[in-house]
């Protein structure tokens, strides 16, 4: 290879770099929008308030119900949170390290409780988080500006909706299923029966009548 | 030819009619059922009973805490092929492919008398929120729905009646994640008898599908029996 086709390579290879970068900076260039850091700050503190929450649950909780739901938040909250804290750092958006004074305080309240008080308390506080978080989540994908914040609300929203279908279903206990009223997929042997009893009553409708025929014709 | 000799051929006819429909009937009534096919498989979790092999019901969960009896306990880790560990999570939905199936999934709580609150729809199937998210390692998921209804007509879990043992059944959960698992066992319960493992076993990791079976008694629009399909991650 000649000094001027290396020469050449080269200038290629720093010309593609330089419009890599270029481009790699032009996405990081794009400032978030007041939106996109309103909600990426409230999204944060949603979950680290569920999984504070969660925990309390399994410290706390005697409920089986309660406890699982307990176990899945802290699960979730802390994967959505972990995408989340990566487009904040990108976007160079600094995080809170705790939830919100109030969100503090609601916590404080119901942790204070405890046997099926405790349960109920924190089923009702996880019902209004989770209803703020998904009205949070919807504002964002409204008014937000920034693709991959919006992205963060969307890959949430089905989450969240779980997490409060979850949280209305969440009440006693279950040891039983009745899964079935029409009877379009029931087994033979009712239908055999039917069968059985309707030839039965035919056989002797037809007997009968032999009987009727044969008196007839006696008489006749 | 007299009208009363024309009706003797009618006669012979009739009687012969009378005792035919009149055997078949009886005869219906009077054998034996064919045997329960519903029953395949050994149901996942389960333990033998000493001395002898259970029947149908599987092993009565420990408490809360305790070791699973079986050895099982949790299963390790799993992770994709790309190295990112795979998370339990709530189902969305339900796919079976042997049966064409694609469900879509909801939460079910307690009605408020102890059953299982399914979805209206029969084509909807419920988890119930007091059981294992899919894909957890340890533990029954355990998803139920109507067999039908009278105005729906037959309902996705109706597939379960045929659906044979290693038949891949798939969960998709709330983060578009998919876990498979594999038909292992199939077993019909009187409702009044279903075994308290089959909701809230704590062996595993399992999914349970319920649905109902058996006779249907069309005065109190009910089946007599739970049918229940076990699986096994795949």
């Amino acid at each position: 290879m000649t000094l001027a086709r290396r020469l050449s390579l080269l200038a290629g290879a720093a010309t593609l770099a330089c419009a890599t970068v270029g481009l790699f900076s032009g996405i990081a260039a794009a400032a978030p929008s007041g939106q996109d850091r309103t909600f990426l700050v409230a999204a944060h503190q949603s979950n680290l308030t569920e999984i504070a929450a969660g925990k309390a649950a399994l410290q706390k909780s005697s409920n089986g119900v309660v406890r699982r739901h307990g176990q899945l938040f802290i699960r979730d909250h802390t994967r959505l949170d972990a995408d989340l804290r990566k487009v904040a750092d990108d976007l160079d958006v600094d995080l809170p390290s705790q939830p919100s004074a109030a969100q503090r305080a609601t916590l404080a309240s119901v942790s204070a409780k405890s046997g099926s008080a405790f349960d109920a308390a924190w089923l009702s506080s996880q019902l209004a988080g989770h209803r703020q978080a998904k009205a949070a989540g919807q504002r964002e994908l409204a008014q937000g500006s920034d693709a991959r914040v919006k992205q963060l609300a969307t890959a949430a929203a089905p989450v969240i909706q779980m997490h409060l279908d979850m949280l209305e279903q969440a009440t006693g206990s279950v040891g039983g299923v009745a899964a079935g009223s029409g009877g379009q997929a029931a087994t033979r042997p009712a239908a055999r029966t039917a069968l059985g009893t309707t030839l039965l009553a035919l056989g002797g409708l037809l007997a009968a009548g032999a009987v009727v025929l044969t008196r007839r014709r006696r008489t006749a | 030819m007299t009208p009363a000799g024309s009706r003797a051929p009618l006669a012979v006819l009739l009687v012969a009619l009378a005792v035919a429909s009149g055997t078949a009937g009886a005869l219906l009534l009077t054998a034996a059922p064919a045997a329960p096919s519903t029953d395949i498989g050994r149901i996942p979790g389960a333990t033998p009973a000493p001395g002898g092999v259970r029947r149908g019901g599987p092993a009565p969960s420990p408490p809360v805490g305790e070791p699973s009896p079986t050895g099982t306990g949790r299963r390790p880790p799993v992770h994709r092929p790309g190295g990112r560990r795979i998370e339990p999570a709530a189902p969305r939905a339900l796919l079976i492919g042997a049966a064409g199936l694609r469900a879509p999934v909801v939460p079910s709580g307690d009605r408020g008398d102890g059953q299982l609150a399914l979805p209206e729809d029969p084509g909807t199937v419920g988890w119930w929120v007091g059981s294992a998210p899919a894909g957890d390692r340890r533990g029954s998921t355990v998803l139920a729905g109507h067999v039908d209804s009278a105005r729906a007509g037959l309902g996705a879990l109706a597939v379960l009646r045929t659906l044979p043992v290693g038949a891949r059944i798939v969960l998709v959960d709330t983060f578009g994640t998919r876990h498979p698992y594999r038909m292992a066992a199939r077993r019909s319960y009187p409702k009044t008898a279903l075994p308290p493992d089959v909701l809230h076993g704590r062996d595993g990791p399992r999914l349970v599908l319920v649905t109902c079976g058996g006779p249907f008694d069309p005065a109190r629009h009910s089946y007599r029996d739970n049918l229940v399909v076990y699986a096994v991650p795949a």
